[in-house]
């Protein structure tokens, strides 16, 4: 086919405006994937972190009420069910932290520490010491990373931990790192300790569940909320407004991916119109020659078209380095769900967008085209 | 000898606003194996009625028969298939593609007439050898000289077996050595191929060596002249227009 030939050596013969044409393409589909990766990076952590971080299903106290005052009963009842793995009752109160002159605000969680290792994995998230540790020594505390630093405590520091009137005081027998933001903030009690400062008896705040299927969560919480009147919710209800608001977001994006890949094609539409516009008199030749205006056509839009491959790949390469370089940025945890960002690359999505890229190219390299091909060949050949 | 082309009253007018009378009424008749020069002053018409017979251009008046058939009705799709199988075009300007070599150049009209690219390699080079260019095949525009170019452009344009060869002052851009080559080759290929031949020229150098000189001014032909022996014999025409 002398048109494909002839395209070839159009673009071999200009390596510039091939390279401009190539690299905003490649720029469009890099920063569409890498875009499309970062939210389902986003999507992936904030399930992750949930699943992983949280528990699977919360019980709060019944409406009327502060506490979940029964809670060995509570357990009992959800045990009743094959998929718990674990039922930790859970004290979460406010409290200041003292150690020589720092105070800090922090979030104390009172619970078994078996219990709650089985629920969140306690033991794996240490730095220094033995969570377990907990078990046996009343007035010892494990201490979130963050929060060590900013007391100046290390290991075996006593502290005090002071709430309204009660105040009591702590061993620090082991760090741990989450890698959320609650590092900076939190201390892990045992049950009756944190009873003890909080001050109002044999009771808990919450239950934290564990199941070994995470999509039982909905049926477990429904039927703990019908068998009691607590109130149970599963980790989706609890991430419902995130989850929809990513939904929502994603149909935004959408919008902005497809007036990115159009700003490219309007960039390789100029660079055509200022190729076919150098190549007039060319064009008229190849009319001199015999050639009609459809294979006119065919050459200019071959043109663009064998550039949209390589174009891709590239894209698909930049949007690879890319995800790896933000991949290495520490994240402040409070303003993201994880230390680092996640760029999800799937080959799906490349393909999807490689598509949508070349579908661009073919239409911006149409008009010009068309144009080239309505050329009167005696004004083209009289070109200057 | 038959007729290749007969041009019937033609007209051409360009503009919208301000009309301009390019052609006026020509006639003409041109047979198979004539060399034709066409002269004048600049804005005589004499590109305008290239156009026409090079069917690179349409007619606002009259016929144009090739080959014994009316195509001045030609579809712009048509006016291509006989362009490509019947014409060959020769430019002052050689109009190479630059990105292409010799062989390449010579093979294009080959290959947009849906040639074997094997036959039209073999087709090219031999168009190659017969105007002096073998051992310069497969170099590029730029690696060739103003004359070497040209006759490049005249084997392109020979490459079809064209019914007729125009050149629009195929000399005009070469010094005056070139410009005899390029002469004598297209005399030999007349004479060895009967080939027909219209050139647009200012050279009358040139125009004289040809076997009928035609006159055009303001788009009609004033005056007609046919070799005879070493010189030529003015026509009723040029007796008229006196």
């Amino acid at each position: 086919m002398f048109e494909l030939s002839i395209a070839e050596r159009h673009i071999l013969g200009n390596p510039r405006m091939v390279l401009f044409t190539v690299l905003s393409v490649a720029l469009a589909v890099g920063v569409i994937v890498v875009l499309i990766g970062l939210t389902e990076g986003y999507r992936q952590n904030l399930i992750d972190n949930t699943v992983e971080n949280s528990p699977h299903v919360t019980v709060d106290p019944k409406l009327d009420e502060d506490y979940i005052y029964l809670y060995r009963t509570l357990t009992s009842i959800a045990e009743e069910r094959p998929e718990v793995l674990a039922a930790s009752s859970r004290l979460v109160g406010r409290a200041a932290a003292k150690y020589k002159d720092n105070v800090e605000g922090v979030t104390f969680i009172g619970a078994d520490p078996v219990q709650e290792d089985l629920l969140l994995r306690v033991r794996e998230d240490m730095i220094w010491g033995d969570y377990y540790d907990l078990r046996f020594k009343r007035y010892a505390a494990v201490v979130g990373d963050k929060l060590a630093e900013n007391l100046e405590l290390k290991r075996g520091d006593d502290f005090r931990l002071v709430r309204q009137n009660a105040s009591i005081q702590v061993k620090a027998v082991g760090i741990i790192d989450t890698r959320t933001g609650l590092d900076s903030t939190l201390v892990y009690l045992p049950l009756e300790t944190a009873q003890i400062l909080l001050g109002d008896g044999d009771v808990v705040t919450e239950m934290g569940i564990r199941l070994s299927d995470i999509y039982a969560a909905p049926a477990v919480a429904a039927d703990l909320n019908e068998r009691t009147r607590y109130k149970a919710e599963s980790w989706q209800d609890k991430s419902r407004d995130i989850l929809d608001q990513l939904e929502t977001q994603q149909v935004y994006s959408i919008l902005f991916y497809i007036l990115i890949a159009i700003i490219a094609g309007f960039g390789i539409a100029n660079t055509m119109i200022m190729i076919i516009t150098r190549r007039t008199k060319e064009i008229g030749i190849l009319m001199a020659m015999g050639a009609d205006r459809i294979s006119i056509m065919k050459i200019f839009v071959l043109e663009s078209v064998i550039l949209g491959p390589p174009s891709a790949l590239l894209g698909g390469g930049l949007a690879f380095v890319a995800a790896k370089f933000i991949g290495t940025i520490e994240v402040p945890a409070e303003i993201y769900i994880s230390d680092k960002m996640t760029v999800i690359l799937e080959l799906d999505t490349f393909l999807y967008v490689a598509v949508f890229a070349l579908v661009v190219n073919f239409i911006a390299g149409i008009y010009p085209a068309y144009k080239a091909s309505r050329l009167n060949p005696v004004e083209a050949i009289a070109t200057e | 000898m038959s007729n290749i082309i007969e041009i019937k009253k033609l007209r051409k007018v360009y503009g919208d606003g301000v009309e301009l009378l390019a052609l006026d009424d020509v006639d003409l008749t041109i047979k198979e194996g004539e060399v034709l020069a066409i002269v004048g002053p600049s804005g005589s018409g004499k590109s305008t009625l290239l156009n026409m017979i090079g069917l690179l251009d349409t007619p606002s008046d009259g016929e144009i028969w090739l080959k014994g058939q009316n195509i001045t009705k030609a579809s712009p799709k048509e006016r291509a298939r006989l362009r490509n199988k019947e014409l060959g075009f020769i430019f002052q300007y050689h109009h190479l593609l630059p990105e292409f070599d010799a062989v390449e150049n010579v093979m294009m009209p080959l290959l947009i007439a849906g040639m074997d690219k094997k036959e039209a390699r073999h087709r090219a080079i031999t168009l190659l050898e017969e105007v002096g260019l073998g051992d310069r095949l497969h170099n590029r525009p730029n690696q060739l000289s103003g004359g070497q170019n040209q006759r490049v452009a005249v084997a392109r344009a020979l490459a079809g077996h064209p019914s007729i060869v125009i050149g629009d002052e195929p000399t005009g851009n070469l010094d005056s050595k070139s410009s005899d080559m390029i002469y004598e080759l297209l005399r030999k290929l007349n004479r060895q191929m009967n080939q027909t031949f219209i050139l647009v020229t200012h050279d009358m150098d040139m125009a004289e060596k040809t076997d009928r000189i035609l006159r055009l001014v303001d788009g009609r032909i004033v005056c007609e002249m046919r070799r005879d022996g070493d010189g030529f014999v003015s026509q009723d025409v040029c007796r008229q227009n006196e």
